[in-house]
């Protein structure tokens, strides 16, 4: 079996509340192998920020992970606060989805843009600024000597990310997060931050991380998708397979949901109800609540998560499509 | 940022503008005469009268205020009715040692305030956090001249430490200082903590740490000059309290400074010297608030580029 | 800020669950009374504000001895004894001129807060809601007033119009209200871009009831909060003027007034100046403890 560069394994992240102990992400499990392009898709609050979190090891008191992150063969849960910064901004790198908020608004962006390469890469003063600027060119900022020595605020919102993008490659990492690059971003702007994502994928060779609720953006970029739903992993599946043979009703309703330009439908579909509180999540399938199939056995007890075609999990009783296995 | 500073310059001349309005109207308007209280109760009608001709109370208001005005534009703020010496001149002579006691409080307030707010953000819901929140609270219940009692009653009575009154050395300023910058200790202390725990929770927070930053950094780089942006504007504005409290401050401490001067001279009813105290506190206040703001552009670039 | 609590490195409990939520926001006024309850510092101010009160309404049934008796050979005997905290140089009993101090102070405190809220509400209103011109010549007249340390405007009045508390009372309205009208002033404007406040211009409701029936009411709050907090600037105020022998008259002994008085006896008999001034931190203690709280309930998001 190929090593992945990333791998989960019951990856469980944990809030005592004063109301009680929320579970964020419950033993999710996948992996991402090398110069491979991951969705992770879900509503906000199914647990996938916070899953990036936990890989980042940012998840901060009150918050506990247990399980195992597996990267390029250490265990990150195991790693002290000191090897873990080595990892940080060096081998994993994210992005975020306000790059008008994530940017510090009282440094430069060259400012900022040196700050990895002088921890990581050791580099002087002058060896960063120089390298800083290179990246903003690379990441198609013009003139990017003058920008580097301009404020955040100075920057379009898409200048920004393109920025945050630059920071982020700046030690080329392994893995690149990217939590909802492109949500806070206009249209037209969002496309142009896929394709340059996408672009410099193939000459970075990173491994991409692409966090979003937004399946278009998952058809744009991924190989692969992995749907989480309150902090588990519903499904899994190679991006064309999942598209043409979703398994799981809630991957149905993402995928149905989306706008579609040629076809003339009345209303846009809509997942009915909301992500359940995690504190009184319904007993059986977390998502029986809203699910338009759900039988007893739904409300009874949770399926396991499991293969309907190669490569292809799904968690559900009667998935949609693909086999149906024994549970 | 020279259109910003311009901006600030321009603002304030309407100020400045009403402030003379103002100085001169408490004395000249407010109910209460004015010559009537400087001659006491006892006095004769004569007395009064002779006042009110020293005061120029006789002439027409309007013309009274352009005399006082013009008067302070070129640098004359009349002359004392105690003593008969220029306002102007005795003023300023005291303003250096005032201007020093209120530096030192200054960095009581600032040398206290920041270090444990940042150290109550930084541990929030611990026990040094709640120790510095009651420190805090302590700080500014308590009234500024009861805090310098109780510094003499301890540190200049009971161990010997410290003179009680006076000036001169440094000795002589550590009382007094303390008792006028803690109050602002606690005000620095509560903004600190609670502006930097608002700016711990930003994005560009999260970022630093992502980029795998020491937590020293994230909160002394990335944090810190965020959070002192608030707190910048507030040693603006304090500085009028402490002015004020110069006044009990200096009179508690017989502290040569402008402040105890002031309430000599208000105790006498010396007007002309109040109306140029006022004025001369109104004016300081004014510049260090320009000061400030503009520190506070040269701090935060989304100001400076408007 | 925008961005989910949810990406912050110090998350908050991730997911609003939002039924609780729901739930939890049925009654604001339930809500607030439990978030206060929940809230120990501010139910001890709470309690420190309503034992003042007491002393303030029924002092004169409470204290010990008479606080003007004079008895020059019971002078300055220290506490403990009969006299719980002593008696100062007239040889009156120092608890019970505190307890009689009680009323001036919390007097002064509220009505100059009251006035200060009542002109700051005026021209915050006023300049917050027309705008333009108006608010300029308004806010720069707040600013001229701010520039004066308030305390001395205050000490400037007292010579002029002599001592006594209603002039202590006056002298000390004057010289806060533009906090307030700064506080008031840019509730307004953002108030005033809201939804109803639109539509009853649109309506065509008579300014004056816009602004004290649409706008005002929604800035309550935080009047509310900023005047509890506010009372304890007045009560120190007058203990300094007092102090200074530029406030009380000695018929109205307040605490300020009693530390002058025992001020030059402080070597010899240190609980003379100590207790009163005890008292004024206590009672201010407790309006900013009640205020704090206060402000957690009724406006979370409130900041300094």
């Amino acid at each position: 079996m190929q090593t992945h560069l990333l791998e989960l394994k019951d990856l469980t992240t944990e809030f005592s509340t004063p109301d009680g102990v929320v579970r964020a992400v419950d033993q999710v499990s996948f992996y991402i192998d090398q110069k491979e392009t991951v969705g992770v898709v879900g509503e906000s609050g199914c647990g996938k920020s916070v899953t990036s979190l936990s890989i980042m090891g940012l998840v901060a008191h009150p918050g506990k992970v247990k399980g195992e992150i597996r990267f390029d063969g250490k265990d990150l849960t195991k790693l002290s606060e000191r090897e873990m910064r080595r990892i940080r901004g060096n081998e994993i790198s994210m992005i975020f989805q306000e790059p008008m908020t994530s940017l510090n608004p009282v440094y430069t962006i060259g400012n900022q843009l040196c700050e990895p390469l002088r921890l990581h890469q050791g580099m002087s003063r002058k060896q960063a600024w120089q390298t800083a600027v290179e990246y903003l060119a690379l990441v198609g900022i013009s003139s990017p000597e003058k920008r580097v020595a301009e404020y955040p605020h100075q920057l379009s919102g898409g200048m920004q990310q393109r920025a945050m993008i630059a920071m982020a490659l700046t030690c080329n990492p392994k893995l690149l997060i990217a939590d909802e690059p492109t949500t806070a971003l206009d249209v037209t702007i969002q496309a142009q931050i896929l394709e340059l994502m996408k672009d410099l994928k193939e000459q970075l060779s990173t491994s991409i991380m692409m966090i979003t609720h937004d399946l278009a953006v998952v058809a744009e970029m991924c190989q692969r998708v992995i749907v989480m739903y309150a902090g588990r992993v519903v499904e899994t599946a190679p991006v064309r397979q999942i598209f043409r043979e979703p398994g799981h009703p809630y991957t149905e309703g993402l995928i149905r949901s989306i706008p579609k330009l040629h076809e003339k439908e009345q209303r846009l579909y809509e997942i009915k109800g909301v992500v359940p509180n995690p504190l009184n999540a319904p007993k059986g399938c977390k998502f029986n609540n809203r699910c338009e199939f759900a039988t007893d056995r739904c409300r009874e007890a949770e399926p396991a998560l499991l293969e309907v075609a190669p490569g292809h999990e799904v968690r559900c009783f009667y998935p949609r499509h693909g086999k149906e296995v024994a549970q | 940022m020279h259109i910003y500073i311009m901006k600030r310059l321009l603002q304030a001349i309407p100020v400045i503008f009403l402030v003379t309005v103002l100085t001169f109207s408490l004395v000249h308007l407010v109910p209460g005469d004015p010559a009537l209280m400087r001659a006491g109760e006892d006095a004769t009608a004569e007395q009064v009268e002779a006042i009110r001709e020293a005061m120029g109370l006789n002439e027409p208001i309007y013309k009274q205020y352009t005399k006082w005005v013009s008067g302070i534009m070129r640098g004359d703020m009349g002359y004392s009715l105690q003593d008969g010496r220029p306002v102007f001149s005795t003023l300023i002579q005291r303003l250096p040692a005032t201007m020093k006691l209120v530096m030192a409080s200054f960095i009581v307030s600032i040398g206290i305030g920041v270090p444990v707010g940042i150290l109550s953000a930084v541990k929030q819901n611990t026990f040094a956090d709640s120790f510095a929140r009651v420190f805090a609270l302590l700080g500014i219940s308590m009234p500024n001249f009861w805090m310098g009692l109780m510094l003499m009653l301890i540190f200049s009575y009971s161990l010997r430490m410290l003179p009680a009154s006076g000036s001169g050395t440094l000795a002589h300023l550590i009382m007094p200082a303390i008792a006028l910058g803690m109050p602002g200790a606690g005000i620095i202390t509560r903004l600190t903590r609670s502006s930097m725990l608002e700016v711990m929770k930003q994005d560009y927070i999260r970022t630093a740490r992502a980029k795998g930053l020491r937590r020293q950094l994230v909160i002394y780089k990335h944090a810190l000059k965020n959070a002192m942006l608030p707190v910048v504007t507030v040693i603006g504005v304090q500085l009028g309290s402490r002015l004020g409290g110069s006044v009990i401050v200096e009179s508690i401490f017989a502290y040569p400074g402008i402040g105890r001067f002031a309430y000599t001279r208000l105790l006498a009813r010396d007007y002309p010297m109040i109306m140029g105290n006022l004025f001369i506190f109104a004016m300081i206040f004014i510049l260090i608030n320009l000061i400030t703001d503009i520190l506070y552009g040269f701090l935060e670039p989304r100001i400076r580029y408007d | 800020m925008s961005s989910s609590n949810l990406q912050s490195p110090i998350p908050e409990p991730p997911v609003m669950p939002a039924e609780v939520t729901i739930q939890r926001s049925t009654s604001f006024r339930d809500d607030a009374l439990r978030r206060f309850k929940k809230n120990p510092t501010a139910i001890f101010g709470l309690v420190i504000v309503i034992l003042f009160l007491l002393l303030a309404i029924f002092g004169r049934q409470l204290t010990p001895f008479d606080p003007f008796a004079q008895n020059i050979r019971n002078a300055h005997q220290a506490p403990g004894g009969e006299h719980l905290l002593g008696t100062d140089f007239f040889g009156r009993d120092v608890l019970s001129r505190i307890i009689y101090g009680a009323r001036i102070s919390l007097f002064v405190g509220v009505s100059v807060v009251t006035i200060q809220a009542a002109i700051g509400v005026v021209v915050g209103l006023v300049a917050g809601y027309y705008g333009g011109k108006i608010e300029a010549v308004m806010m720069r007249l707040v600013d001229a007033f701010i520039a004066f340390p308030g305390i001395i405007l205050a000490m400037a009045i007292m010579a002029v119009r002599g001592q006594g508390i209603e002039n202590v009372i006056f002298a000390l309205s004057f010289a806060g209200w533009p906090t307030f009208a700064r506080l008031v002033r840019s509730e307004v404007i953002s108030l005033k871009e809201r939804e109803y406040v639109q539509a009853a211009r649109g309506l065509g409701f008579h300014d004056a009831k816009i602004m004290f029936k649409h706008i005002l009411p929604n800035c309550l709050a935080t009047i509310i909060v900023y005047a509890t907090m506010g009372i304890a600037n007045p009560i120190i105020a007058e203990a300094g003027l007092s102090f200074l022998g530029l406030g009380a008259t000695s018929e109205q002994a307040t605490w300020g007034f009693q530390m002058s008085l025992e001020r030059q006896y402080m070597r010899t008999a240190w609980w003379g100046v100590t207790f009163p001034g005890l008292a004024v931190m206590i009672v201010v203690l407790g309006f900013n403890l009640l205020g704090d709280g206060l402000r957690d309930v009724l406006d979370p998001r409130m900041k300094e």
